[in-house]
């Protein structure tokens, strides 16, 4: 029952919500009994995705709550050694449960590398005093249980949690705002990154070999945008569905394929995940501050596990690396290029092409995790490299599927202008959008019930 | 400084640059504008990386900041998003309650199956002012049909297509001494029989010939989406495909295609003549209606060809199966119930005009799942497969002529016999009492 179907947008929405602001309402208690039904619902939705593994995360959970109250208490009584060492068990315990699935189970309770990444954050906040633990319990299951996020992200701050936790106030403004936030996550989701879905599998059946070059082409673009549509659209789907119950979620994607350089495309997109490993790896490390040498180290470490967060398969650590590679160039001489070519009119377009190039080679080593049927993708898009396989490509392809969803790509393109996106979240406070909002659900609607059923995409992670 | 003093900072900032509809937004990385990533200083750039608010160049038009307080306005989108689902569920209800009821098929609808049923409708041209008209259309023609309810549809298969052989006027000779095995010696997998058993005559013995690509030109083909694969990958460029991805039993003849610029298949067989129809649709239909619907469906349509295409002859394809690793995912596409449709399918020839071909075997592993290599999504074959398919095709031609059911003089068909290595395609064998064994010196005398 993800978010992109009808049992969870008709039934599942509409009563949880009736049913939190009515608890909400009652008074000094609303605040306790909306979070404990909160969580109550939360655990019953991760039990309908992922099954008996939220016995792993409720236990983390509690072994994170525990840890940060430990911290503080030892706080107060000034042993830092102690407090260090409980630190580093709590992160043991996370990255070793992490860990443990990945390589030894090979499959990953749904969610859990969100999951454990948003429990690291938190003990570590509470001991760099980033923030205050957590007295209750009730309050730290809710924030890390809560549905809008269990899923696939974003990797939340316990911070920016902390004051609504205590007590909400969701005024019909804001109800409104964030319901057509969650519409228009759901539209992107469904309308655009379904359907463009379709193209792509359909890639995969004729067999990578049978493409023609043209279509190859298309291929990767209709993937890059996938991705990007799906992962964007449950993101604001998830920071609609919190804004709907008075929780903040933090932006996740930042029209990143308007971006002039791939350290900034990175800075835009899947921005909670960045944002962690550069609070809690990158600069620990030290950053920038130690001099090249070591921030090209501090950068391979990084790269090498956000390669590794998305899976342990070959292809994963050369897309992290890759793209560690084009950073480094970038922090060593490259960006100087991109800022001197950004500065004239004419030259300005350039390195948005160079992003535009390379981002979708990228995607192509993270999506195909066969490295050799990943070199016969990159033998269709450059057929001057040798190949051996036998083709039988259909001339027309191209043709054919570029008539057949011309009219989705042009709609993914036009929305990944940043005035474009932008136009769609302030036109929420006019008073006619409802009707936009409207006639988008509906559509939405629409292709939920024609169903094509892709999950999220990002879910496997 | 606690990082998140920025957060607050930013907030206001972004707000009174975009409008106070980013108040809500957290932005945990304040310390640089992505897209200001500094324009002039080099070397203190490590700055950037600790937190320093950078200042964000004012927009040109300030955005003016809303009005404190919700009003009226803000509730008309919940308000009109309540209504439309209440609607929804009303209408999907009452949907279904005028829904062209089929004897014995009654299904039970979750709340969520009746309103997606009701929102898909909108592509039969089913809308709720329209609905009620098109429900009691249906309901007639389908009374029609299956009589009361309650009846069983059970026995037209068989005793439909003999009426129609009859009717058609075919010369329908009983060859039942010859001792023909159908062997096919031509390929590694045996090629299926397709014995059809009309009920009163005894079994009759099918015999193929191999054909060449002018064989197809007065060929359509009809089905799926595998059909759209061989349609641009099997190199049939002289067979005509009306083949639609998801194309079921049940739409067929009021479906269009994605081969041809047709507008329904009904017109286009009404307004083309084709001496040969293939069909090939099964796996779209497993996960609605049971194994009688779908034969009953099956039937009807090729009781409407045989109206529109009097003098074709129809072969009707095996579903294909799917690879074990889809066979083996436990849900309902699986290849034990593709087999109980495929035998079924089989029954519904009737060896005199309509018959049944199985390309199963020749794709088949040994296990009698689709072999992997041949499938990357485990249900359609790559584009490199195709050809095999056509390759089973050529080979599975019905021979008519061997057959008695056609003149020589009747038909321009013609094709090796696949049984019998030495070439005997003379004109006048009506009856061609070939013997079947290998080599066999004396069969080139045979003919009379």
């Amino acid at each position: 029952m993800e978010f992109g179907s009808l049992e969870f947008i008709i039934i599942f929405l509409p009563v949880v919500l009736l049913a939190y602001h009515f608890l909400l309402g009652l008074g000094r208690a609303g605040s306790l009994l909306s979070k404990l039904f909160l969580f109550g619902i939360s655990v019953w939705y991760y039990y309908s995705l992922g099954g008996n593994y939220i016995f792993v995360l409720v236990e983390l959970m509690l072994i994170n709550f525990i840890v940060g109250l430990c911290i503080r208490f030892i706080k107060n009584k000034n042993k830092p050694v102690i407090k260090g060492i409980v630190l580093w068990l709590g992160i043991l315990v996370d990255i070793g449960t992490l860990c443990f699935f990945r390589i030894y189970e090979g499959v990953s309770p749904v969610g859990l590398s969100f999951f454990a990444f948003t429990q690291i954050a938190y003990i570590i906040d509470v001991y760099r005093d980033d923030t205050i633990a957590c007295k209750s319990v009730v309050s730290y299951l809710t924030y890390s249980m809560m549905f809008p996020k269990i899923v696939q992200g974003p990797v939340t701050r316990y911070e920016n949690f902390r004051n609504k936790l205590k007590g909400r106030k969701i005024s019909l403004r804001k109800f409104d705002r964030a319901l057509k936030l969650f519409i228009l996550g759901l539209a992107m989701k469904v309308i655009v990154a379904d359907n463009i879905g379709i193209l792509w599998n359909d890639l995969k059946m004729i067999g990578y070999e049978s493409i023609s070059t043209p279509l190859a082409w298309l291929g990767m673009a209709v993937y890059s945008l996938q991705l990007y549509y799906d992962f964007a659209g449950y993101s604001l789907m998830a920071m609609g569905l919190g804004g709907m119950m008075g929780f903040s979620l933090p932006v996740n994607f930042d029209t990143p394929y308007a971006s002039s350089s791939i350290s900034e495309f990175y800075r835009r997109w899947h921005m909670t995940l960045g944002q962690w490993f550069k609070d809690y790896i990158y600069i620990p490390l030290g950053g920038n501050r130690k001099g090249t040498i070591r921030t090209v180290f501090n950068l391979f470490v990084v790269w090498l596990l956000t390669g590794l967060w998305h899976g342990i398969t070959l292809n994963f650590i050369i897309w992290g690396l890759s793209l560690f590679f084009f950073i480094a160039l970038e922090k060593l001489f490259l960006m100087k290029v991109i800022r001197k070519l950004r500065k004239n009119l004419l030259t300005r377009i350039i390195p948005h092409l160079y992003v535009l190039f390379v981002i979708p080679l990228t995607w192509m080593v993270f999506a195909i995790s066969d490295i050799k049927i990943l070199g016969v993708y990159m033998t269709r898009l450059f057929p001057f490299l040798p190949h051996d396989y036998t083709s039988n490509v259909n001339p027309g392809d191209f043709t054919r599927y570029i008539t057949k969803y011309g009219w989705v790509l042009g709609i993914a393109v036009l929305f990944s202008f940043p005035k474009v996106h932008r136009f769609m979240i302030v036109l929420r406070r006019r008073k006619w959008s409802f009707i936009i909002y409207l006639a988008m659900l509906m559509a939405a609607m629409y292709f939920v019930a024609a169903g094509t059923g892709n999950g999220f995409m990002y879910a496997v992670f | 400084m606690k990082q998140y003093d920025f957060d607050r900072k930013k907030r206001r900032v972004m707000t009174e640059e975009y409008g106070d509809e980013y108040e809500d937004f957290v932005v945990l990385d304040l310390s640089r504008d992505p897209k200001e990533d500094n324009g002039e200083d080099t070397e203190e750039e490590s700055e950037e990386e600790y937190g320093k608010i950078r200042e964000i160049p004012r927009p040109r038009r300030k955005v003016k900041p809303g009005r404190r307080g919700s009003s009226f306005s803000d509730a008309l989108l919940l308000v009109f998003v309540l209504a439309f689902f209440g609607f929804l569920i009303i209408y999907g209800y009452n949907l279904k309650a005028a829904d062209y009821k089929i004897p014995g098929k009654e299904e039970d609808m979750s709340l969520t199956g009746v309103v997606a049923n009701a929102i898909i409708s909108v592509k039969d041209g089913i809308y709720p002012w329209n609905y009620r008209e098109i429900m009691a259309e249906k309901n007639a023609l389908y009374a029609k049909i299956y009589g009361t309810a309650g009846q069983e549809e059970g026995s037209r298969t068989g005793e439909a297509s003999d009426g129609e052989a009859r009717e058609a006027g075919h010369v329908y000779e009983e060859n039942t001494d010859e001792p023909v095995s159908d062997t096919d010696d031509t390929g590694e997998n045996p090629a299926d029989e397709g014995n059809g058993e009309p009920e009163e005559e005894g079994p009759v013995e099918v015999r193929y010939m191999r054909v060449g690509d002018e064989y197809f030109e007065d060929a359509v083909f009809l089905g799926d989406s595998r059909v759209v694969g061989l349609a641009l990958y099997s190199g049939m460029e002289t067979c005509t495909f009306y083949a639609k991805t998801s194309l079921t039993i049940y739409k067929l003849m009021d479906s269009s295609a994605d081969t041809e610029p047709i507008t329904t298949i009904r017109e286009a067989l009404m307004t083309n003549e084709f001496k040969k129809i293939y069909i090939q649709v099964g796996i779209n239909e497993l996960g609605t209606g049971d194994l009688e619907y779908f034969i009953t469906q099956y039937q009807s349509v090729i009781d409407e060809i045989r109206l529109l295409q009097p003098d074709a002859i129809i072969y009707i394809n095996s579903i294909l199966h799917v690879t074990e690793a889809r066979d083996k995912q436990g849900d309902y596409i699986n290849n034990q119930i593709i087999d109980e449709r495929n035998e079924a399918l089989s029954q519904l020839a009737n060896d005199v005009d309509v018959f049944y071909i199985d390309v199963n075997p020749v794709l088949d592993d040994d296990e009698g799942n689709l072999r992997q290599d041949l499938s990357w999504d485990d249900v359609h074959l790559t584009a490199n497969s195709y050809p095999m398919w056509y390759e089973f095709l050529k080979d599975h031609a019905i021979d008519l002529v061997a057959m008695g059911l056609k003149d020589p003089s009747e038909t321009e068909d013609t094709g090796e016999p696949v049984d019998v290595p030495e070439d005997s395609t003379e004109e006048d064998t009506e009856d061609n009492a070939e013997e079947i064994t290998e080599d066999n010196p004396e069969v080139t005398d045979d003919s009379n």
